[in-house]
């Protein structure tokens, strides 16, 4: 697992495109050799973050801090920090050893050792044979690994990955999640990975912070976020969620925490709709007070009939707006 | 498609209107007479043995290679800066310098050249300023000023066209703006470059309206055709155009190689 | 990281700048003021204001007569230009699967030719000694050669026209080969026969490139002025740019002719104006 030195802090970032504020006050400690991961839907601030941290913008406000020191006046090439774009941005000029290892002799570092630490780097992620292959002749995944290759190659202190799997098909995504998660764990490299799919960010994280419109909403570890939301955002992000009113709360509560029964102590409601999805079955429920939930089930009820529902009020959650 | 030959047969008129001047020229440089007339007469390469001994045509040629070969390097060295100005900086009077950069590609040569040879006139330049080394220094400056458009446009369409993450990736590899520059930048608009390049290099060639007015003691190879022309056809004419055509045909061969990137 | 390189990105910005502000700038302002100035007796022209090259432009019937001879040959240069190119560009971005490349590049070819020697070809063709001559006669369509093929408003017309149609053509291919096939496939599907498709889809859709390639064609040969010269005859087909020739040559009387440019520098960038502006309203269909 991770330690708890802390290797990167991110304090009092702000950012702002004229009127637009894309970042706003944002304080984040980031540990040594942790997998973290900045989730959050189109415009929250996560891509904006990662840019802040490589170098290729400049925050309005803030310090980005590594060892005490300030990176944010620093340009990219001046940061040990490497990323891994969203579009692998492989240089189509060049072959895949002369991709991998552009970063090594842009650092002056001598041609044997070079030669050694791309062989290194393509082996880490399985692609030894395409090194003199241009990169119009890889398939996507492949590019991809290239470009992972050519950023872990110079051993940076953080590695930066911009949402590397959205343009995979999902078996592959799948696969690549797994890969990810090992090659991290091997490495020992601290990756700070955005994406907006939070199904990927409860796989492959230690931790994950929750970005929505340039604030973080909840930092914690994967276990945390979806068992304790804070806010009705975060439990409506991460996973299914029922939001209900209850006794002039507001709770969520998980569709797999909720039991359906014929009879007993409980809410009362009717089975307003079954959907099929293979491993389950959702249940929608319309509750007596007119409130709707979702419940999973192996052997669903018919539409239309009464039920009774009741759940573990440990499992409930008060959030907040 | 059997209902499509009309469009077909149009076509072909087209396009055969379109090279049948260009044949009639080639196959009359081999024409035995010496005054161009119908019936044509084929068998005899000795209008381009005429075209070898002509010193007018000869020194004409040398000027005109002379003139385009600095046409280019004025047009790079001038234009690569100012399509990235275009691409990447801004600046008060960035849109007056755009129009003003398209004006000699859209307006009339004939326009830039008394323009020109007014602002010469006026600076009490002498057109034969640097001649015999060069054909003259106001002819020089007219070819780049005119063909230097054609590289911004050129190079300016290329690098819209280029992906930023790229160079944010080289950055991110610890590449400063020059490495940048040198080792991502401009491997990808060098074809772009390159056309440009030979581009400049036909239309200098060719060039009159402007050369006309600016050149000094000097004839360039469109020129002396021309002089020729107004005094009379010679079939000599037929053997240089057919030459230059052949010589054209190879240039867009080039040039196609090139833009296939 | 941009102060590093501030000193010579202003170096890198200031190059293009000031080359064209010399080159460009000056040059085209002091054509402008030379058309207010007058020639004097020595051969030179005296720095005084006066509006007298404008007035005798206007007044004198030579000027404007001309202006309006030139717009025809380029209105006629640019129909026949579009007719020609428009079906061979359909049949290229259509038609044509195996040796699109090559075909489009044997139209552009002639492009790349000397001006020079395309013009002077047409003289071989129309000559009283020339091809078409030779073979009416030969036929025996006529007995003895036809003297208006050469020398005339229909000989620059239909050289002009074999000049400028690759450049009609371009734009037209570009804008046929941008249309997503779905489009055309989609009209057929409802319901829509060929010609249908052709008229209400792929015309209109056409338009921006028939619009670029028109402006081109009438631009360019309305300032042409070898043309006119090599076989437009002397007195019968002088366009505008000739005008301007003589003005700076044999006539020499430069702030006249710098007046006659200015006027032809405005029409050529109010076309180009107007075009401009007709543009979204051509693509407002994409």
């Amino acid at each position: 697992m991770s330690g708890r030195t802390e290797l990167l802090e991110l304090r009092g970032l702000s950012r702002r495109f004229g009127d637009f504020v894309a970042l706003d006050d944002v304080n984040l400690s980031v540990h040594a050799g942790e997998f973290l991961t900045v989730l959050g839907a189109s415009g929250s601030g996560k891509t904006t973050t990662l840019r802040l941290i490589a170098g290729f913008d400049i925050p309005t406000a803030g310090a980005i801090l590594m060892d005490g020191v300030d990176l944010a006046p620093l340009p990219p090439f001046r940061r040990p920090v490497n990323t891994v774009f969203q579009h692998y941005a492989l240089f189509p000029h060049m072959t895949v050893r002369d991709n991998v290892g552009y970063g090594l002799r842009m650092q002056k570092v001598a041609p044997a050792e070079i030669t050694s630490r791309v062989d290194e780097a393509l082996a880490m992620v399985r692609l030894a044979e395409l090194g003199g292959r241009m990169p119009k002749q890889l398939s996507g995944g492949q590019q991809q690994r290239v470009a992972l290759a050519r950023a872990l190659v110079n051993r940076p202190r953080v590695l930066l990955l911009d949402e590397p799997l959205g343009a995979l098909d999902l078996k592959l995504r799948r696969e690549m999640q797994l890969e990810l998660k090992q090659l991290q764990t091997q490495v020992g490299i601290t990756f700070i990975y955005v994406t907006h799919d939070q199904e990927e960010a409860l796989t492959m994280s230690d931790r994950i912070v929750l970005m929505r419109a340039g604030r973080i909403e909840q930092v914690g570890t994967p276990r945390e976020m979806y068992d304790c939301p804070r806010t009705r955002y975060v439990a409506d992000f991460i996973g299914d969620t029922n939001l209900l009113r209850i006794g002039g709360n507001e709770i969520s509560i998980r569709p797999e925490h909720i039991q359906l029964a014929m009879a007993g102590d409980g809410k009362k409601g009717v089975i307003d709709a079954v959907t099929f999805v293979g491993s389950t079955s959702r249940v929608g429920v319309r509750l007596s007070d007119g409130q709707t939930l979702v419940a999973l089930t192996n052997t669903p009820p018919e539409i239309g009939a009464a039920i009774i529902v009741r759940w573990d009020t440990s499992r409930a959650v008060i959030v907040r707006e | 498609m059997k209902r499509d030959w009309p469009l077909y047969a149009y076509s072909a008129a087209v396009f055969a209107f379109i090279y049948l001047p260009l044949a009639v020229v080639v196959l009359y440089s081999f024409h035995t007479e010496s005054i161009i007339a119908w019936p044509l007469k084929l068998g005899t390469l000795k209008w381009y043995g005429v075209l070898a001994h002509d010193r007018g045509m000869l020194s004409a040629t040398w000027a005109s290679l002379e003139l385009a070969l600095m046409a280019v390097v004025i047009a790079v060295l001038v234009g690569v800066p100012g399509a990235f100005v275009l691409d990447r900086v801004e600046f008060p009077g960035k849109a007056a310098f755009r129009q003003l950069v398209l004006l000699p590609l859209i307006l009339p040569g004939i326009i830039t050249g008394v323009a020109l040879l007014s602002y010469f006139s006026f600076l009490h330049v002498s057109l034969s300023a640097g001649y015999p080394a060069i054909p003259g220094w106001p002819v020089v400056i007219g070819h780049g000023a005119a063909l230097t458009s054609v590289v911004v446009t050129q190079v300016f369409a290329r690098l819209q066209r280029v992906d930023r993450s790229l160079e944010e990736a080289s950055a991110d590899l610890y590449a400063n703006g020059w490495r940048t520059f040198w080792y991502v930048t401009l491997p990808t608009i060098r074809t772009a470059l390159l056309g440009a390049g030979l581009l400049v290099f036909t239309l200098s060639l060719d060039e009159i309206a402007v050369t006309f007015f600016l050149i000094g003691r000097q004839n360039t190879l469109p020129l002396q055709i021309w002089g020729v022309l107004r005094r009379g056809i010679t079939p000599e004419v037929n053997a240089i155009s057919t030459l230059i055509f052949a010589v054209s045909v190879g240039v867009i061969v080039i040039w196609s190689r090139l833009m296939e990137d | 990281m941009a102060d590093r390189r501030r000193p010579w990105i202003l170096v890198g910005t200031a190059i293009p700048l000031v080359w064209v502000a010399l080159t460009l700038l000056l040059p085209y302002a002091l054509l402008l003021i030379q058309s207010f100035w007058h020639q004097g007796p020595n051969g030179r022209p005296t720095h005084e204001f006066t509006l007298a090259n404008y007035a005798r432009l206007f007044g004198t019937s030579l000027y404007p007569s001309t202006i309006l001879y030139s717009a025809g040959v380029a209105l006629r240069v640019t129909v026949a230009s579009l007719v020609l190119s428009y079906p061979l560009a359909y049949l290229l971005a259509f038609k044509v699967q195996r040796h699109k490349q090559l075909l489009y590049m044997a139209v552009i070819i002639p492009l790349w030719v000397s001006y020079l020697v395309r013009a002077y070809a047409w003289k071989i063709i129309l000559g009283q000694q020339g091809v078409v001559n030779g073979v009416l006669q030969a036929i025996g369509i006529v007995h003895e050669p036809v003297t208006f093929f050469l020398y005339s408003t229909a000989a620059v017309v239909i050289a002009l026209t074999h000049i400028y149609t690759p450049f009609t053509l371009m734009p037209i291919y570009a804008v046929l080969e941008s249309i997503p096939p779905s489009l055309r496939e989609a009209s057929q599907d409802l319901y829509g026969n060929r010609w249908r498709t052709f008229i209400h889809v792929t015309l209109p859709l056409s338009l921006p490139g028939v619009l670029a390639g028109c402006t081109f064609a009438f631009v360019l040969s309305m300032g042409d002025f070898l043309a006119p010269q090599l076989l437009g005859g002397n007195d019968s087909a002088l366009m505008v740019s000739n005008l301007v020739w003589s003005l700076f040559g044999v006539s020499s009387d430069w702030p006249l002719g710098a007046a006659v440019s200015v006027v032809m520098l405005t029409l050529t960038l109010t076309l180009l104006w107007l075009a401009n502006r007709a543009g979204p309203a051509a693509r407002k269909y994409r």
